[in-house]
């Protein structure tokens, strides 16, 4: 009753998180401690989200019924400041009176644009079901994600901490924010379609996954074009186009300036209104070879996510000519350069983020009698089609490893990985398997943990316990 | 297990990194902003208006004052100078008729006139012990209709009689008679008059439409009239500074009739002054270049004067120094001053006038002008100079005027202590032999400001400006003109305490 309320506990704790996929998608603890291979070696529930075909593999495709509670996930990746140097500046009760060299170093941080991103998901419910082998595997979820893309353009970090210089051009177009709160039921079927014993190609196995998805914020700022420059006798002059959109669900109460209606928040995390609307689908493929290889391809978030609830955009576009801050006017294009003007607007669409994922894994241990237990090799490339939240268009490489010496004890995981932000990260997990359940505990980047000075400053844990009931 | 222990413990190391408290940092930041940077065309800077207007030959400005008018009508010359009385006047008479001539006042003639008013009142006493009636005719007096003015009476024994005529529309034409006279003559027309009569004659309030003849000179009016010179009160402090070339004062007199111009008795204006006084009593008279206040008598030719007054003929230069806030034309209007014969209508006038006129050709040296300025600076601005750590001001003057200036800018508190200082020069353009401005110089200066200044910048209450101009440098005549420009250029390089708060 205890292990039953604490896990109740763990389950709220985490059920204002949720899931989130693309090519840089936060992941279950255990491919979070491969480095984040997944794509030919996350099996079972862990699949999910990854490639669709492996929920039905080998080692869970005997008859079994499981559930996952809870899972948890949550990364954070800047190309910046490690913990130490965040305390340093900002973890103080205080306010720090920063001596130049300080700032010098602070902005020493951001020799490329600050970038931040985040993803905090959770799978408050998983369940699959798989009959018989040749029936396959069925299963379903609800994952949650909040995630966002927070990119700070180097030069708005110059120019706030080093003023502005003379005869330089400051640009902040590579500025980009993107955050969504999506919450996804998720259907998934799968089964071997091809199996060949004695043959290079053993099995091959496909699955879908389909997707009803319901957004409860979305937040984005585009197309930024900028231009601030310091001039002869410091005349500045630029321009500043951009525009943001957004849609909050009609709980958050969310109230705009130009909208002078008083709105009441009525948040409720299970049964709130949401703001968007979307479907989408996985589709992936897995096969197995002779040899010890596996490999997986799989295609993630096909679909969108139509906006209709309080979706605003607001617009700011201004030219700013001062050669005189005596001159109200002129001194005004500057002060209201930044000046928005907001409105509600009609639905809109964004993405799901759409990726391309391969991965391969290989069983050295077959090969290697040495080696006690089982040791995988794993490596996952991902692809995605756009920049949404947990996607980029810049290709992510992975290398793990998977030891699992002996029954009785826990198994490890390892893995090298870039994230997102560019940084190289070195990963670990342990996991145990215990009679009818199986706890998976991981860090992305365990250089982060053990140095706090480390110059990978990425933050990100994950836990999974799957309880299996037959 | 254990090693999913040790996982477990270095992630709850890890957490303990996170700090419990959280704020932004502040930190110093270099700023360059533009202050300033403003043209100025002088001539954005000097109101134009119905006294001040540009040159367009040389762009100079002339301040030409409104010509100020005096009218006089000149008909107070001849109007009651004939005025006289006669008492006891005897006449003989011989067969019955009796003539008398009355002499006009100061040897005046009157060939003809036209009587606008006036009253004749003849008394006529007996002498005789017999009634008489008698006709009284004035033969060069004319009624409105052109017949000569006559009338009877019946005389008792060592009586008398009177006959009291209003003349105004009558006439007066001298003929063949004297024109200095009045004449009367008186016919006996029945019974014994006697052989004398004593006459009393009264010409009273004769005023003319027209006179013709001879009417000796007269001073009929004094011209006193003034201008106020719109000087800025800050100018009028600096007063022996400021040297205005090229004045000139034109005076103009016209005279005017229907008459031949030929034909009028001629005026002068006498004992001309001109005179500048100032708001607080004081004056000065102009003088001439022999140090007299009298500027001489100007005659009119032909009915008309005009005349300059200038440093040629005068100290005008000099007594401009005095920047009066007015200036007063004093003078006598004299007709006739030729005493010949002449005409005169009653319509007739003499319009007096006068100008000041000068163009912006100046010597300013050592002008100080005082500028007390309350900063009134708000609170938010308060703190954000307070949060100021250093500045470099950089002040740029392209000065394309002749005129160079040099302000000490003075930061005091409410009671005007001065907490801290600064000077500038602005160096005149250079200028070519006639005054006029021909290329910009350009002075460049950095004020810097260190953080004490900076808290004292937030403390000021007054910006006290002393400003000190002179024209060049030497100092020297120099030409202000319209299109003379100015071009300040002022930018800064703050460094500044950032401080985001929340």
């Amino acid at each position: 009753m205890k292990r039953t309320f604490i896990i109740l506990i763990l389950i709220f704790a985490f059920v204002e998180l949720d899931a989130q996929y693309g090519s840089f998608g936060i992941l279950d603890a255990k491919s979070n401690g491969m480095g984040g291979c997944a794509n030919a070696s996350a099996t079972g529930l862990l699949s999910l989200g990854k490639n669709p075909a492996m929920l039905n593999t080998a080692m869970d495709s005997v008859a079994s019924f499981i559930f996952m509670l809870p899972d948890f996930s949550f990364q954070l990746h800047n190309n910046s400041l490690s913990m130490k140097d965040f305390t340093h500046y900002f973890g103080n009760k205080e306010a720090k009176y920063l001596t130049d060299a300080e700032r010098d170093d602070l902005l020493g941080f951001f020799k490329d644009d600050g970038k931040m991103y985040y993803s905090i998901s959770a799978i408050p419910f998983a369940m699959s079901y798989s009959p018989s082998k040749e029936i396959g595997t069925f299963s379903f979820a609800i994952s949650e994600v909040v995630a966002g893309n927070l990119v700070i353009a180097k030069d708005l970090i110059d120019l706030t901490l080093s003023g502005n210089d003379s005869a330089k051009v400051y640009s902040f177009d590579d500025s980009d924010l993107k955050t969504w709160w999506l919450r996804s039921y998720n259907l998934s079927y799968a089964r071997k379609i091809y199996e060949e014993e004695k043959s290079l190609l053993e099995s091959i196995y496909a699955g879908i996954t389909l997707k009803f998805v319901t957004g409860y914020e979305y937040t984005s700022i585009e197309n930024v074009n900028s231009r601030f420059h310091t001039g002869e006798n410091n005349v500045l002059t630029g321009h500043l186009i951009a525009n943001s959109l957004s849609s909050f669900s009609p709980a958050f109460g969310v109230e705009y300036d130009f909208d002078k209606r008083s709105k009441s928040s009525n948040f409720n995390f299970l049964f709130m209104e949401p703001a968007g609307i979307g479907y989408g689908i996985d589709f992936g493929l897995y096969s197995e070879l002779d040899n010890g290889l596996n490999i997986g391809l799989s295609i993630t978030d096909i679909g969108s996510v139509n906006w209709s609830k309080e979706t605003v955009r607001y617009d700011v576009n201004s030219n700013f000519f001062v050669d005189d801050i005596l001159n109200k006017e002129k001194r005004d294009s500057l002060l209201n350069s930044t000046n928005t003007k907001g409105d509600y607007i009609g639905s809109f669409s964004t993405s799901m983020p759409t990726a391309l994922r391969f991965g391969a894994s290989f069983d050295l241990s077959q090969h290697i009698e040495d080696i006690p237990g089982i040791l995988k090799l794993a490596l996952d490339y991902n692809q995605g089609f756009n920049k949404m939240p947990g996607n980029s268009t810049t290709p992510h490489l992975a290398f793990g490893a998977f030891w699992y010496p002996d029954f009785d004890y826990p198994y490890v995981m390892t893995g090298v990985s870039h994230s997102q932000t560019g940084k190289i990260n070195l990963s670990l997990g342990a996991g145990y398997i215990y009679k009818f359940f199986k706890v998976n505990i991981s860090t992305y980047d365990v250089l982060s943990l053990l140095s706090s000075k480390s110059s990978s400053p990425n933050y990100s844990f994950g836990l999974n316990l799957l309880w299996r009931i037959m | 297990m254990k090693k999913l222990y040790l996982l477990l413990l270095i992630v709850l190391a890890a957490c303990n990194d996170i700090p419990s408290d959280f704020s932004v940092p502040k930190w110093d930041t270099d700023f360059n902003l533009p202050i300033c940077s403003r043209f100025y065309y002088i001539d954005d800077m000097v109101k134009l208006d119905e006294d001040v207007s540009v040159d367009p030959n040389n762009h100079l400005y002339i301040y030409q004052s409104k010509q100020v008018d005096d009218r006089t009508s000149v008909i107070k010359f001849v109007d009651n100078r004939i005025d006289t009385t006669y008492q006891n006047i005897e006449m003989e008479i011989a067969n019955g008729k009796g003539r008398v001539g009355f002499s006009f006042p100061e040897g005046i003639e009157i060939d003809s006139c036209l009587f606008f008013d006036g009253n004749i009142k003849l008394g006529i006493k007996s002498n005789s012990s017999e009634e008489f009636t008698a006709k009284v005719t004035f033969p060069t007096i004319f009624d409105a209709e052109s017949k000569k003015y006559s009338f009877q009476k019946s005389i008792s024994p060592n009586s008398q009689v009177e006959q009291n005529q209003n003349i105004s529309g009558f006439s007066h034409s001298a003929g063949t008679y004297p024109n200095d006279s009045l004449i009367i003559e008186v016919e006996i027309l029945s019974g014994n008059a006697g052989n004398t009569a004593l006459l009393n004659l009264e010409i009273k309030d004769v005023r003319f439409i027209y006179l013709k003849g001879f009417v000796p000179t007269k001073v009929i009016s004094q011209v006193k009239s003034s201008k106020y010179l719109p000087l800025d009160n800050k100018i009028k402090e600096v007063n022996e500074n400021i040297t205005l070339w090229e004045p000139e004062v034109i005076i103009e007199a016209n005279y005017n009739t229907e008459l031949n111009l030929q034909n009028i008795f001629g005026t002068e204006v006498q004992n001309l002054q001109i005179l500048g006084k100032k708001i607080d009593g004081r004056e000065k008279f102009l003088e001439n270049t022999n140090g007299s206040s009298n500027l001489g008598n100007y005659k009119l030719s032909n009915g008309y004067l005009f005349e300059k007054i200038n440093n040629q003929n005068s100290k005008l230069s000099d007594f401009l120094k005095f920047l009066p806030d007015s200036i007063v034309l004093i003078g006598d209007v004299l007709i006739n001053p030729e005493n010949r014969r002449g005409e005169i209508l009653r319509t007739d006038s003499i319009i007096v006038s006068f100008q000041f006129k000068v163009s912006s050709y100046i010597t300013l040296e050592n002008v100080v002008l005082y500028d007390t300025i309350p900063l009134e600076l708000s609170q938010d601005a308060i703190d954000h100079i307070k949060n100021g750590k250093a500045a470099v001001l950089t002040m740029k003057l392209e000065n394309y005027t002749p005129v160079t200036a040099d302000i000490n800018a003075m930061f005091t508190d409410i009671s005007k202590n001065i907490l801290f200082t600064r000077q500038y020069q602005g160096k005149a353009g250079f200028i070519d032999s006639e005054g006029f401005t021909n290329n910009p110089t350009v002075s460049v200066t950095e004020f810097t400001f260190d953080e004490k200044d900076l808290q004292d910048l937030a403390k000021s209450y007054y910006l006290i400006i002393e400003s000190k101009f002179n024209s060049a440098s030497a100092p020297q005549r120099v030409a202000i003109r319209n299109n003379d420009w100015l071009k300040v250029t002022s930018y800064i390089k703050l460094k500044y305490k950032v401080e985001i708060e929340g």
